[in-house]
């Protein structure tokens, strides 16, 4: 599956044209045992987890393993806590589809990040920066 | 040669730090607010059963995947 990089204007500093950001951000749906919801997500090379926000988890209606808490940072000082869980993702693009089991960590935060433990880990994943594209091909697909 | 792909609707300015509802696509943006729920009616409102939703980043700073 191949997705356009998104297209977000900012503003970053006053008295200076407003510049388009690209992004990797792809639309996902998630299964969860109460729910299934549609988000976009930023795929994020970066992060070696899958963070999504806990109010989508409670809409979800997954179960949190509170035993298996880990804290996690990012740029800047901050740290939050979040806690895993097992989910169903899904991706989705015209009539391809695929779908697999993971494990995703739930925090409170808006964003949802598609780091390697339950997102990447599953393709071969092409960044074309000069066509603004990002290729996943799905690792097992890959080896038939 | 065409692009098969869709170009989705640039997100503008007005929208950073929003919650905002995709159409079907992914590639119109049918509604926007302040809340999870106000996006979800607006987008049904406009005929948009399930919309893929977004919390879009301010505009006005650089995103890094902050926690």
């Amino acid at each position: 599956m191949k997705f356009k990089y998104r297209r977000y204007l900012a503003q970053l500093s006053d008295g200076v044209a407003p510049l388009t950001v690209y992004r990797p951000v792809v639309p996902l749906t998630l299964h969860g045992p109460k729910a299934t919801v549609r988000r976009m997500a930023l795929v994020d090379t970066g992060a070696d987890f899958t963070l999504l926000p806990q109010s989508l988890g409670i809409e979800l209606g997954v179960i949190l393993e509170r035993t298996g808490a880990i804290e996690l940072t990012g740029v800047g000082h901050s740290i939050i806590e979040a806690s895993p869980a097992s989910i169903t993702f899904e991706l989705r693009q015209g009539n391809d589809f695929l779908r697999w089991e993971g494990r995703a960590y739930f925090a409170h935060q808006d964003y949802l990040l598609l780091g390697n433990e339950g997102f990447l880990e599953q393709f071969k994943a092409t960044f074309d920066w000069s066509q603004k594209t990002l290729e996943l091909v799905s690792i097992d697909i890959d080896r038939n | 040669m065409t692009d098969p792909l869709p170009l989705a609707e640039i997100v503008p300015l007005e929208y950073g730090g929003k919650w905002l509802a995709w159409d079907d696509e992914g590639v119109k943006i049918v509604a926007a607010g302040d809340s999870v729920d106000e996006v979800k009616a607006a987008a049904e409102a406009a005929g948009v059963v399930a919309p893929i939703l977004e919390k879009a980043p301010s505009a006005n700073s650089g995103f890094v995947g902050r926690i």
